[in-house]
């Protein structure tokens, strides 16, 4: 894991360990679930189903009477898009993978420029551009389920990892793989940050001597890939991951 | 308190691409032209979120003819009619009510009867109307909920969340049977269907337990209270969902009661939850059962479109559907990937409306365009005389054995289709014609057809923004090159030797005639014009092909080399387009963007500076060289002089230029250069001490081959 890599069996644990974390961590009505890939040569997957966005392209539609019923609830606008999001295992790079796809409620999938505008306003700028060194936004197929979906590019995966785990062994982070995060998180991931908390403290909440101690690395490995890439395309991340005590944290694989 | 009038929340549906998918397979392997009904099977579970409603939903196992059970769903039975054109499903439409009637009258003989009771899927049995655009992944569609109106509307005494209507402790046991039910882990829901949708919850002092609904008469002599429980899609917190209407009716014929407890079951993270789920208790109208019968229930329950009108919606799949698209998109991604890892600034939406020319479409012709395709290059069109030969396909990659037979398909279109078949948005088109050459002289009959086939080559080079001259012989590439030079436009030049290649990029047009004394304008290097690729010469084009051994004539050169060139034309091309000058560009050792604006210079130039020419061979080492060498202005191809000639007479200079290449040199002054350098020649062998600055210094061969005027790198 030094390599900022993970192993499949890894993977597996760490997002057992994660689902049931995240349960002792969110109000949010929907939760993230292992599924098993079915077949004896994929690691299985994670996914939160039915996550609502409210589409910025609401217009005026009034509410009026559904097909002139007054038995029925008047009809009003629907704005709302649902998303899946995914977190699977990216052999060929050996890391996670957050993947994403939206339909309206009617089940139309989105289109991309749809999806674009329901990402939060800083992924937007950088999802296309090559600023974003790896929170470029790009289309893959789901290593499991081989539906097309949008993902984060996970080519910078492994770097960004190595450079948190870095600082996990050593006692004093480096000040010059540090700054390289802070610019990383700063730049990408700052302005959805439940709570305002800020990329740094969640480096200093430092998982070996912070308070979340005990948790086995593939668990350590997840919390810590999670809380940059979920901000990304606006999934909120509660800091209760780095500070609650769970037992679940012992690993279930 | 006056009861309320009760309102339900429409039930919506929800199609996935799967089902599309599969009723389009369904459609062309069994259905055919059969427009009967079709069963299907939609599913369903009790609202899950507090935001958004639970909806009926139809996907790839909907159409199987028996719908496996899934966990946590119902599966409700429905009724597809798909037409087979756009006006029948018109006619469909108004046709609605009748539909609607006869679904409904189902419902309601299944109420009579008492065989809703039995198996409550039926109460919710729904109509689909559709009709599939398979050609256009267009797919339009109309849901019905049938439900019947009871005689006098649904009243609601109270409503309140499960939890404050019941109290604590009995909400918590009633959810706790309920989830027990809707888990099919009670006995008595467990079904092929899985748990039914509607259900009788009896709390007792013994505890709370969940029946089916056929036990309602058994249970009457019995003590405690007994609720209606159903799975409820709606997430309003004051109306149950849509899908309580028909149970409600039920209750109201074959329970025969007045007033009704009703519990709407939600859930939050997929258990029954005593807060979102409502209890309600509902006056219900009275009837005997004779009047039940004689009784014609109103039916109602199209679904809305996303206007909020009672019509059809439509789903267009084209972008998720559509291999071609699905093509399209991906190649467009994968141009972005390149902008984000390498090339940031590259302009990939000008590389994708970029148009290209391509004169030749043999062993070059066939690299150039497929490193043109990967570029996202979408429009190519191929200008070819000749036709496919056998021993074309193993050197020309566009070509396969079958395009050889019958003596041979037109390269031009051969190599367009091939394109087509490669990737099937590109906008790719052949013309068969050659291109007049100089020195090739015509005879009166075939002058018609020459000027026709070079007023066809000048507006195929005005319509397009970039033209590659591919051919396999030197002087085919003249008018061209000329014309190349009037439009200034991006000409890009390559040619093969046995085993040495030259790949040029020849410089803007000419812009007067004016000129330093040095007849190559090489004042400031940053700002010459290029050379094309007849500048090197001073001898008119002529007849290449005459004294050349067979070998030479047909060209061969090292299979290796077309793909090596090829390639670098296309590079070559693509760095001008992303330049800022474009056609202008400075030759890359001369590119102050490149080299002054350092940091910065991938914004400038995307794919960096670009050379002027590039010369390889494989024959003496593998060797590569970036050459650079200025427009000569008295270059028989695009000096200001021909230009100007060319822009005044059109094709009748042309014609003269065909006719006798010798013209041009006079036009030129390359005949007065001919005369100056024979009498040098003959000064210099006699006063060889003379360092004299002459007006031929560099260029003082007059081999037309050798051009070693180039600066190298």
């Amino acid at each position: 894991m030094a390599s900022g890599m993970i192993s499949a069996q890894h993977f597996e644990a760490g997002a057992r360990s994660f689902a049931e974390l995240w349960k002792t961590c969110t109000d949010a009505q929907q939760l993230w679930t292992w599924h098993d890939s079915g077949n004896a040569l994929d690691a299985g997957y994670l996914q939160l189903d039915g996550v609502p966005v409210s589409s910025s392209a609401a217009s005026g539609a009034e509410a009026r009477l559904a097909g002139g019923e007054d038995e029925a609830v008047p009809w009003q606008p629907q704005y709302t898009h649902l998303y899946n999001y995914s977190i699977a295992f990216q052999p060929s790079y050996s890391v996670p993978i957050l993947l994403f796809s939206g339909r309206k409620l009617d089940g139309a999938p989105l289109s991309w420029e749809d999806t674009l505008r329901d990402l939060p306003a800083a992924s937007r700028a950088t999802a296309t551009s090559g600023d974003a060194r790896w929170t470029f936004i790009t289309q893959q197929e789901h290593p499991v389920t081989r539906a097309a979906m949008h993902s984060i590019h996970p080519c910078e995966t492994a770097t960004l990892m190595s450079l948190l785990l870095a600082q996990d062994a050593d006692a004093g982070p480096t000040t010059a793989r540090q700054d390289t995060v802070d610019s990383h998180l700063q730049r990408d991931a700052e302005p959805s940050w439940e709570g305002g908390h800020t990329a740094e403290r969640l480096l200093q909440c430092h998982p070996k001597h912070g308070v979340a101690g005990g948790r086995s690395d593939e668990l350590r490995y997840l919390c810590g890939w999670y809380s940059i890439v979920a901000p990304v395309v606006g999934l909120a991340v509660s800091f209760k991951l780095w500070t609650s005590r769970a037992e679940a944290g012992n690993g279930a694989g | 308190m006056a009861h309320q009038l009760l309102q339900f929340q429409q039930l919506q549906s929800t199609v996935d691409v799967a089902f599309w998918a599969e009723l389009g397979r369904l459609k062309l392997d069994t259905l055919r032209l059969s427009e009967d009904a079709q069963p299907i099977t939609g599913f369903y579970s009790a609202s899950n979120s507090s935001d958004y409603p639970a909806s009926l939903t139809l996907d790839g196992q909907s159409l199987e003819s028996q719908a496996p059970h899934r966990k946590g769903l119902h599966s409700i039975p429905g009724s597809l009619l798909n037409v087979n054109t756009f006006e029948r499903f018109k006619a469909a439409q108004e046709q609605a009510s009748q539909h609607l009637q006869k679904a409904s009258q189902q419902i309601w003989q299944d109420i009579l009867s008492g065989r809703a009771q039995e198996d409550p899927g039926r109460l919710l049995n729904f109509l689909l109307l559709s009709y599939a655009d398979l050609k256009h992944f267009r797919y339009y569609y109309w849901f019905a909920f049938p439900v019947l109106k009871p005689p006098e509307p649904f009243r609601c005494k109270t409503l309140a969340s499960l939890e404050e209507g019941l109290g604590a402790d009995l909400a918590a046991s009633t959810a706790q049977a309920c989830a027990g039910w809707l888990g099919g882990i009670s006995p008595a829901s467990a079904s092929e269907q899985g748990a039914a949708p509607v259900w009788l919850i009896r709390v007792a002092d013994t505890g709370v337990r969940c029946q089916p609904l056929s036990t309602w008469q058994e249970l009457q002599g019995l003590d405690g209270r007994v609720i209606l429980g159903i799975a409820d899609h709606g997430n309003l917190p004051g109306n149950p969902g849509w899908l309580l209407r028909n149970s409600l009716l039920l209750a109201a014929v074959r329970f025969g009661v007045t007033e009704l407890e009703v519990a709407c079951i939600r859930l939050r993270r997929a258990q029954p939850c005593v807060q979102r789920s409502l209890l309600l208790s509902v006056t219900l109208p009275h009837k005997s059962e004779g009047d039940w019968a004689s009784f014609m229930p109103t039916p109602t329950g199209w679904e809305l479109n996303a206007r909020g009108k009672l019509g059809p919606r439509m789903m267009n799949l084209g972008p998720s559907m559509d291999p071609r698209q699905l093509a399209e998109s991906a190649v467009d991604l994968n141009l972005k990937l390149m902008r984000w890892r390498a090339a940031p600034a590259l302009d990939t939406a000008r590389l994708a409306a970029t148009k290209c020319l391509l004169l030749g479409a043999g062993t070059l012709g066939c690299a150039v365009a497929r490193v043109l395709l990967g570029w996202g290059i979408r429009h190519i069109t191929f200008v070819d005389s000749g036709r496919v030969a056998y021993s074309n396909p193993v050197r020309q990659s566009l070509y396969e054995f079958k395009d050889c037979l019958e003596g041979g398909q037109p390269k031009a279109e051969a190599a367009a289709e091939a394109l087509r078949r490669i990737f099937p948005s590109v906008q790719a088109s052949g013309l068969q014609f050659s291109i007049p050459m100089p020195g090739h002289p015509l005879s009166d009959a075939e002058i018609p057809k020459a000027e026709a086939d070079a007023k066809q080559l000048d507006s195929l080079m005005e319509e397009h923004d970039v033209t590659f001259l591919l051919m396999d012989t030197r002087e085919s590439r003249w008018l061209p090159t000329l014309l190349g030079a009037a439009k200034n436009k991006l000409v890009i030049n390559a040619a093969l030797g046995f085993d040495s290649f030259l790949v040029l990029r020849h410089g803007a047009g000419p812009s007067g005639p004016h000129h330093s004394a040095n007849p190559r304008e090489k004042a400031d290097p940053a700002g010459m014009r290029l050379g094309c690729y007849f500048c090197n010469d001073v001898v008119a084009p002529l007849d290449s092909t005459v004294d050349r051994t067979l070998e030479q004539q047909c060209t061969v050169a090292r299979p290796g080399l077309a793909g090596i060139a090829g390639s670098l034309a296309v590079e070559v091309c693509c760095g001008a387009l992303q330049h800022p000058q474009g056609v202008r560009a400075p030759a890359a050792q001369h590119d102050a963007a490149a080299s002054s604006a350092t940091g910065h210079k991938d914004a400038v130039l995307p794919l960096g500076p670009v050379p002027h020419m590039i010369r390889g061979q494989l024959g003496g080492g593998f060797a590569q060289q970036c050459l650079v060498g200025s427009a000569f202005r008295q270059c028989t191809a695009c000096s200001w002089a021909v230009v100007e000639q060319y822009r005044q007479q059109g094709w009748k200079f042309i014609l003269e230029a065909l006719q006798d290449p010798h013209a041009l040199e006079d036009l030129t002054g390359l005949t007065e250069l001919h005369n100056a350098a024979a009498a040098l020649m003959m000064d210099a062998s006699e006063e060889e001490e003379d360092e004299n600055d002459s007006l031929l210094k560099g260029n003082d061969q007059t081999s037309a081959a050798a051009g070693d005027d180039w600066t190298e790198l």
